[in-house]
């Protein structure tokens, strides 16, 4: 089967085209990668850190955050020379028709010291939860923000998988299928709703309820057979999964009841 | 194949060799580094308002950090996507929200201020009047229009992305395409008509 030919590489007259050029130039700024960096570096280091004060955490994500300058102004040059000339800064200057193909370097210092404090904020709220999230925390399996918890929907989200990672890290398959209750009556349609799922079929499974393991693998597979997280959710359950999610979505369905 | 989805390739390819090294914390630092440019566009495709596209393109991978140690290496750019499509619908879902509570709409601003076809040409308000075009295509057939006509990915890679048929592809971009063109013609003609 042929593709059909892009709208883009019709008559440069026609409106059709126009409009696709005008969101070619479409892309995110380097700062923005910048800050995104830092956010995910931090909780890396916090654990690192083990059992840190405020004040370590502190540290710790104003070292991540240098280190993360040095090593994403490298992987961004070395990006810059693949895919940099495609995909140029979004910013307001305008440019003549056709101009979007040629490379515009800028030197993106500017924008990562706007974004420095930014970043360092993200960093915290997001990393804050990794550092009371142990084991052996007192069993509130609460989710909900507390005063000096993060606010933001996602952070609570993540703040509450951790949790359920620290708990699944211990041993504990029911504290972890507890916590994950408590994250489904909370966020019901979470954006880390796949994540939590491939999380309870694995503390199903190791708590001995293989059958609902395998049911709610039934059920994840029957949905999405080749998806990302179909390799994994296969790797926790016993062979012959895929077979019986052919023709087991009744039963998928019942156990899906748990979630 | 377009230069960008070349591009794409090559810079999977180009970080093939780091991935299969890399522990989970380097694998998303190298997913941000491949991939970013990807998640971002496709956010701001799938109707994500300007101002809230860089938390959203953080966001999503700020959830895949917590899940890509599971995804197979070969498919964290589908992964990736799947994510970019559930933070963007609850972006949407915020946003109309927000235009419900403060009666605020900023694509009927660009409706009223249609002057004439010239201005169409003009690129700030052309990306607004693509933006309420494809916000008016159906989910599923604007991912498969974006991934097509803007990251000119082909049929085979989209529906290895989406894991769906290749024929359901063709069938989603068809429709995606008449109508696009369906929009565009009417708005040209509208624009027109005001400008007469």
């Amino acid at each position: 089967m042929r593709d059909p030919e892009r709208i883009i590489q019709g008559n440069v007259n026609d409106p059709a085209v126009r409009l696709m050029q005008s969101v070619r130039r479409d892309g995110p700024s380097a700062g923005v990668r910048q800050r995104t960096l830092a956010a995910l570096g931090a909780p890396a280091a916090i654990a690192i850190a083990g059992k840190a004060t405020a004040t370590t955490l502190l540290v710790a994500s104003a070292k991540w955050l240098a280190v993360a300058t040095g090593l994403s102004l490298a992987a961004l040059g070395v990006a810059h020379n693949v895919i940099g000339s495609k995909s140029p800064s979004n910013d307001a200057t305008r440019k003549a028709p056709g101009a979007w193909v040629q490379d515009k370097k800028t030197n993106p210092m500017p924008a990562e010291a706007a974004t420095a404090a930014a970043s360092l904020q993200v960093v915290q709220e997001i990393a804050a939860p990794d550092a009371v999230a142990t084991p052996d925390a007192p069993r509130s399996e609460r989710t909900t923000a507390a005063p000096g918890r993060p606010t933001s929907q996602l952070a609570r989200e993540v703040a509450a998988l951790d949790r359920a990672r620290a708990a699944a890290l211990a041993h504990q398959p029911l504290r972890v299928i507890a916590l994950l209750d408590a994250y489904q009556r909370e966020f019901p349609n979470g954006a880390l709703n796949p994540e939590a799922r491939v999380l309870r079929i694995e503390a199903l499974a190791g708590s001995g309820q293989l059958d609902k393991a395998r049911a709610l693998a039934q059920k994840l597979l029957a949905a999405d057979p080749t998806g990302p997280l179909a390799d994994r959710v296969r790797a926790l359950v016993p062979a012959g999964v895929d077979e019986k999610s052919k023709s087991g979505r009744s039963n998928a369905s019942a156990a899906a009841t748990s979630q | 194949m377009g230069d960008r989805s070349l591009a794409l390739t090559e810079t999977a390819v180009s970080c093939a060799s780091e991935q299969a090294e890399a522990g989970p914390e380097d694998r998303i630092q190298i997913a941000v580094t491949a991939h970013f440019d990807f998640v971002w566009r496709t956010i701001r495709r799938l109707g994500v308002e300007p101002g809230a596209v860089d938390d959203a393109a953080q966001e999503v991978f700020i959830v895949a950090n917590k899940g890509i140690a599971e995804v197979a290496r070969t498919k964290e750019r589908s992964y990736l996507f799947a994510i970019a499509l559930r933070v963007a619908a609850q972006k949407r879902r915020t946003q109309r929200r927000r235009r419900e509570v403060g009666n605020h709409d900023a694509l009927r601003e660009v409706a009223d201020g249609a002057k004439g076809p010239d201005e169409l040409l003009d690129e700030r308000r052309a990306r607004q009047v693509m933006d309420q075009i494809l916000e008016s295509l159906p989910l599923e057939q604007r991912a498969v229009f974006v991934l097509f006509e803007m990251e000119e990915m082909t049929t085979v890679q989209i529906a290895e992305m989406l894991n769906i048929p290749a024929g359901t592809v063709a069938s989603r971009l068809r429709r995606s395409r008449e109508l696009f063109m369906k929009a565009v013609n009417r708005r040209w003609a509208r624009d027109a008509r005001a400008g007469a």
